[in-house]
């Protein structure tokens, strides 16, 4: 643990952080370019770092890219992300009236307080659960991998069948190559290619780039581009200080919430600040100020974003489930460094996963940095046309896909995905479940034939309560699902744009 | 008139029809786990779609792209420019490939000064591929182009 820390605060881990989130905050910054596509394109870069530089670089992708989305929201009122929305109602708010530094710096300050509690969290709770984790036999991560689906399916507004849909394509798609019980090659059709199983890294830039190079190929032909900054100069530091101090318990309750949907599949940090800042609506005596440019909106929508990004990598690394979109392309990139996410990696590479948590600190103390006092300067990214953007994504899609095992055919698959994405949304039919079930199909299907062997009747379940009890859980979860849909309550956290 | 909706069922259905034709061809059993989950996709997939016919309130499944219809042709331009990017790649070399694909995007979304544009792409292609190759050590399609740039680099190496 001790090497592992101090690996994590050597010079190159240090520049891979710094590099990571300036990185980021470039990728967030322009609308249209998010965390996930900042992440997947940058994996093949990763290829000749060290394993815990390369991971602390695209921590840092991720974090800076959910920031820098914040800074265009404030400045010209353009959320970077989606995660921002509700950042251009409060800051953008209160730019107009000339509070543009002080927005910028709670903005940064929120931010950089909830990440660093959820780096710290993250460095605390990882370990012990995936300590708990280590204990689970076959049956437990079964109920446990189920759980996880069926959380991710109730929570989405789509179509219940659509988002199980969803989820049973994606376990299709990663039956593909060698089954794990015979050694035989499945649903290959004499492609070699196929045998390793469908690029999944691949297919995560064809549904999370190609098909976003797209989309901004589409806004540079029918939209014009705003550029309007509004920002006025001005020392800001007593009043931050005196505005982030009164809301020390909006701060703490939007890093709470944050930290708690962040571990739950399916809630990823584009919801949450939608969530946390209608609860803190509920409960503040300035409820009539939000949206309006509420300084306590502003405060609790960025510290539950950040803590959401620390919160979601909790479950990825102790149990290897991804608890949001940017988290499945982590398990794409760590995969491709050959560590397999779960319990086991820290028995296997403890080093470079402390490296990494400390990193991930560090990577918040850079956004505090560079938020309090070269925000405003990313604000230029926007004066690129979206056509250039477009271009450049779309080129870079086919490099990583490419660079990937260096050959045309995960090219082919990424253009393949980027298809049947479109296809999905034209049907209604979420990315996210179909993602989660590529990512854990092969997981599945391990311990669901394993547990065929190891539970024969009722009285072997009964020794696994917390199989039981992920599994009760789970019906519950649908059944309620099932009965609200019924009456016509939506689910309202989560949309098909959001993803 | 087959609309979006339509060919996209026809499409999401072949997928799911890909792993039909595995089982048949012997790829598993259709009690396994595979086709257990084909079976749910099967039964699910014509649900749901009817569940969506019913609800929506355009039931001709004809949806209307927004936009003029010369900014269709630009984005299917820029799409197309890309697939055969990606075609010749392997014939024509990474350079010539990239260079006409990333000049072809842009000039379907309206960036048009071509004498700019294309010498000012063609350096950045080349450099990206100099530093793929040397840096990263990945080996990109070659073309004629890339052996002449290759062989170039080496007598660099060699001193002459």
């Amino acid at each position: 643990m001790i090497e592992g820390i101090m690996a994590g605060l050597e010079p190159l881990a240090l520049l891979a952080a710094v590099v990571g989130v300036l990185l980021g905050i470039v990728f967030g910054a322009i609308p249209g370019l998010t965390a996930t596509l900042g992440i997947a394109l940058l994996v093949p870069v990763t290829f000749l770092m060290d394993t815990a530089h390369g991971m602390i670089m695209l921590g840092g992708v991720y974090a800076g890219a959910i920031y820098g989305g914040s800074i265009t929201a404030i400045l010209l009122n353009i959320p970077g992300t989606p995660a921002s929305v509700v950042t251009a109602w409060e800051g953008h708010a209160m730019a107009r009236e000339g509070d543009a530094p002080l927005a910028l710096g709670l903005s940064a300050a929120s931010v950089g307080v909830g990440g660093l509690i959820s780096g710290f969290v993250l460095l605390w709770l990882t370990p012990l659960l995936a300590s708990v984790a280590l204990s689970f036999g076959p049956p437990e991560y079964l109920a446990l991998i189920i759980f996880s689906l069926v959380i991710v399916c109730v929570m989405l507004s789509t179509p219940l069948l659509g988002n199980a849909l969803a989820a049973v394509m994606g376990l299709l798609i990663a039956t593909v190559g060698i089954n794990p019980v015979t050694g035989s090659s499945r649903f290959t059709f004499g492609y070699y290619e196929l045998t390793g199983g469908v690029g999944i890294v691949a297919i995560l830039i064809g549904f999370f780039c190609m098909s976003q190079a797209i989309l901004i190929g589409w806004a540079a032909l029918t939209q014009h581009q705003k550029t309007d900054i509004v920002f006025n100069r001005g020392g800001t530091g007593g009043a931050l200080i005196k505005a982030l101090w009164s809301r020390a318990p909006t701060l703490g309750r939007g890093t709470g919430i944050g930290l708690f949907l962040g571990i739950l599949p399916a809630i990823g940090p584009e919801t949450t600040p939608l969530t946390t800042h209608a609860v803190e609506r509920r409960f503040s005596r300035e409820a009539d100020r939000f949206g309006k440019g509420s300084k306590t909106g502003l405060v609790v929508a960025e510290s539950s974003m950040a803590a959401n990004v620390g919160g979601s990598l909790i479950p990825l690394l102790a149990l290897g489930i991804p608890g949001s979109g940017a988290a499945a392309v982590f398990v794409g990139a760590l995969t491709l460094h050959g560590l397999k996410p779960g319990p086991l990696l820290f028995v296997e590479h403890p080093q470079s996963v402390y490296a990494f948590f400390v990193g991930f600190i560090v990577v918040y103390l850079t956004i505090l940095l560079i938020g309090l006092f070269a925000a405003r300067f990313f604000a230029v990214l926007l004066k690129i046309p979206n056509a250039v953007v477009a271009t450049f994504v779309a080129a870079f899609s086919i490099l990583g896909a490419y660079a990937i095992n260096n050959t045309m055919f995960d090219v082919w698959v990424m253009l393949g995905a980027t298809l049947l994405s479109f296809c999905l949304a034209a049907l209604r039919i979420p990315i996210l479940p179909l993602v989660l079930g590529l990512i854990l199909g092969l997981l599945f299907e391990e311990n669901l034939v394993v547990a065929q062997s190891v539970v024969r009747g009722p009285e072997d379940l009964l020794g696994r309560p917390i199989a039981i009890s992920l599994a009760l859980l789970s019906v519950a979860l649908l059944a309620i699902s099932i009965v609200r849909r019924a009456r016509g309550v939506k689910p309202g956290t989560v949309s098909v744009v959001d993803q | 008139m087959l609309g979006i909706r339509s060919l996209s069922l026809v499409f999401v259905a072949g997928c799911i029809a890909f792993f039909a034709a595995g089982i048949a061809m012997g790829h598993a059993r259709v009690t396994s786990y595979p086709g257990l989950l084909l079976l749910a996709a099967f039964i699910i997939l014509p649900i749901h779609v009817i569940g969506q016919f019913r609800t929506e309130t355009d039931r001709t499944w004809v949806p209307k792209l927004p936009g003029a219809r010369a900014d269709q042709l630009r984005l299917m331009a820029f799409g197309a420019s890309w697939l055969i990017a990606i075609w010749i790649m392997p014939f024509t070399g990474f350079i010539v490939a990239m260079t006409l694909g990333v000049c072809a995007s842009l000039a379907a979304l309206r960036i048009s000064r071509l004498y700019l544009t294309v010498p000012v792409v063609s350096v950045i292609v080349i450099a990206i591929f100099a530093l793929i190759e040397r840096v990263l050590y990945v080996p990109m399609p070659r073309g004629p182009l890339e052996d002449a740039i290759g062989g170039f680099l080496y007598r660099m190496a060699q001193g002459g």
